[in-house]
């Protein structure tokens, strides 16, 4: 109950007006709103460590400040949002938080696992006690082994409860990290319902099926990691998120922000989380605004025009990454090292990484799946997935090996002894990648869907104009971007 | 055959993931769990009734080293963890005893 309050009183107030500057009223604005609440407590934490004082404080100021500008940004548009899609957006809303309902069961079971028991709570306690107790906390020499330098997202949230509830309650830090994986699931499924517009009720009753089975899938994936307050279904749906709104969806500001919003939420959660987020926003400013690779003359226009697409890109990357390099920043500034990088390796890096290799392949069972799947799509249904004005497969594919890429490099590269390491963590740090995977078999089934079934689903016009996706991600010509309306609050980006 | 795959694949893994949740509900794994919470709650609890409120503490090294990790987590919201035992005003130990599940706070005062 602590836990529903803080989560409805403390983030999703919080967010909501924010959320709905950014997509407007739909099912993904109830999901991205506590969303921008946790981040905007993972701020006030880094505050508390830069500045001083408690977090509770600072986040009242960061949330009176992201309202005030999102209210300034409702009201220059002189049109408040009306609601998306009427009925049927209720009953896929109403479908999504059915399905979330089922794997949040096991919250009933108070189940905690060890690092969110020690770990987590702990950090909680210290942000709970002040910049002093913080600080000196975290630089304890005799607690280095407990992973310091972990982002601020999940324990700020708990401190939030506590502020709430009191610090007698200890679970409540795990309970609201289970509500917030299933914020980050909610957001895939949204994404996912967004994938294709349902012309019939049937193609309405697919949607919204798929939906809610995405959302048993990624709990699925996750397992009890879901519900017993560890942060890995955290970082991993919130980067999955990222991946959906940002390099499957049809380019358009609103979605662009969901993406962002979610790699925020990813790069605070965990040190994973913001290697993911930072490859996935590399890709994300790639897709919509790709640099300049030359300068299309000799004259000073030209040069202007190149120097300015990279610095367009440049900021569309480290903008919405800058919350979480801030953190890493912090933790380098006040001494602390990651426990993963501190001592010399015992073992060569090829053992390391054969050992890797085989930890992980045992958990990446679907890759042979997806890619049965990817292939018939690609043969058969490539044409529809350009009419659907989707992102082409490769962003995605690209985003799940850079992912992969990051937690392969740092189990090869880290210090602590492999086969420990990879048997207590591989099964979390692979969830992402199964995650992602899961996510693609869902999306191409319904550009299946609308190849097979054309009467199903509306084919996708307004901002539609552009050329297919293919044609655009290469060449450095998809750099001058254009936009056209497409609705009260959405604009979509259309090369021109 | 790309839905078959699909469905199949979406279905094998949602199951499964609803019949892990069914699992976890029994009354073992919910006792066990209740049991595992209050003996945290009572550590740190032992910790706040018995050491003053930033004292220096050290975390003795006769216990296996996840239970001395496990202390040094516990410890340093409420004390101050250091090194050196002589520069410590209490050790601390996690031993055998029946007030945390199981488990009982040691502490002595160092000279």
């Amino acid at each position: 109950m602590n836990a529903a309050l803080t989560f409805v009183f403390g983030l999703c107030l919080a967010g909501c007006v924010p959320a709905v500057a950014a997509i407007g009223l739909s099912p993904a604005t109830f999901f991205l709103a506590p969303f921008i609440g946790a981040a905007s407590a993972a701020v006030a934490v880094e505050l508390e460590v830069g500045i001083g004082g408690t977090m509770v404080p600072w986040f009242v100021v960061v949330a009176v400040v992201v309202n005030v500008l999102s209210f300034g940004i409702l009201l220059r548009r002189r049109s408040f949002p009306t609601w998306e899609g009427g009925g049927w957006s209720l009953l896929l809303f109403a479908g999504v938080l059915g399905a979330l309902a089922v794997p949040l069961i096991g919250l009933r079971t108070h189940e905690v696992g060890y690092d969110p028991a020690v770990i987590w709570t702990t950090h909680t306690l210290l942000i709970s006690s002040g910049h002093q107790t913080l600080v000196s906390g975290l630089q304890n020499p005799v607690y280095a082994y407990s992973s310091p330098s972990y982002p601020p997202l999940v324990p700020a949230v708990g401190a939030l409860g506590y502020a709430f509830a009191g610090r007698s309650v200890l679970v409540l830090g795990p309970e609201l990290t289970a509500l917030l994986n299933a914020a980050a699931v909610g957001l895939i499924a949204t994404g996912i319902a967004k994938v294709s517009r349902p012309a019939t009720r049937r193609g309405h009753a697919v949607t919204i099926a798929l939906s809610a089975l995405i959302c048993l899938v990624c709990f699925g994936v996750g397992g009890d990691f879901g519900v017993n307050g560890y942060t890995d279904v955290l970082w991993s749906a919130a980067a999955v998120g990222a991946v959906v709104w940002g390099l499957v969806l049809p380019r358009s500001r609103s979605n662009l922000q969901v993406a962002w919003s979610c790699a925020i939420v990813a790069s605070l959660t965990k040190d994973e989380g913001l290697l993911a987020a930072v490859a996935v926003l590399l890709l994300i400013a790639l897709r919509f605004r790709s640099p300049l690779l030359r300068a299309g003359s000799g004259d000073a226009a030209a040069r202007r025009e190149l120097v300015s697409s990279w610095a367009t890109w440049v900021c569309m990357v480290v903008g919405p990454a800058l919350p979480g390099l801030i953190w890493a920043i912090q933790i380098r500034t006040l001494g602390i090292k990651s426990y993963f990088f501190g001592t010399p390796q015992s073992e060569s890096l090829s053992l390391r990484a054969s050992a890797t290799v085989a930890a992980m392949s045992h958990y990446l069972a679907v890759v042979p799946a997806a890619l049965l799947v990817i292939l018939i799509g690609c043969a058969w249904f490539r044409g529809t997935r350009r009419t659907m004005q989707l992102g082409h497969p490769g962003w995605l594919w690209a985003a799940w090996a850079g992912g992969v890429g990051c937690i392969f490099a740092t189990y090869v590269f880290g210090s602590p002894e492999i086969h420990w390491w990879l048997s207590t963590s591989v099964d979390r740090t692979t969830i992402f990648a199964r995650m992602l995977l899961l996510t693609d078999i869902a999306i191409w089934t319904l550009v299946a869907l609308n190849g097979l079934k054309p009467g199903l689903f509306e084919e996708r016009v307004g901002g539609g104009t552009g050329p297919p996706e293919a044609a655009v991600t290469p060449g450095p010509a998809a750099a001058t971007v254009g936009r056209q309306d497409r609705g009260a609050d959405e604009r979509a980006w259309t090369v021109s | 055959m790309l839905i078959a795959v699909a469905g199949v694949t979406l279905a094998v893994v949602a199951v499964l993931g609803v019949k892990a949740t069914v699992n976890e509900q029994s009354p073992d794994v919910v006792s066990n769990w209740a049991a595992f919470n209050a003996r945290q709650q009572c550590l740190r609890e032992a910790i706040t009734h018995v050491v003053p409120k930033g004292a220096t503490v050290s975390i003795s090294q006769q216990q296996n080293t996840f239970s001395s990790q496990e202390l040094g987590e516990l410890v340093i919201p409420w004390a101050r963890p250091v090194v050196d035992p002589d520069q410590a005003e209490f050790s601390l130990q996690i031993v055998s005893g029946t007030e945390c599940e199981g488990s009982s706070l040691s502490v002595h005062a160092l000279p």
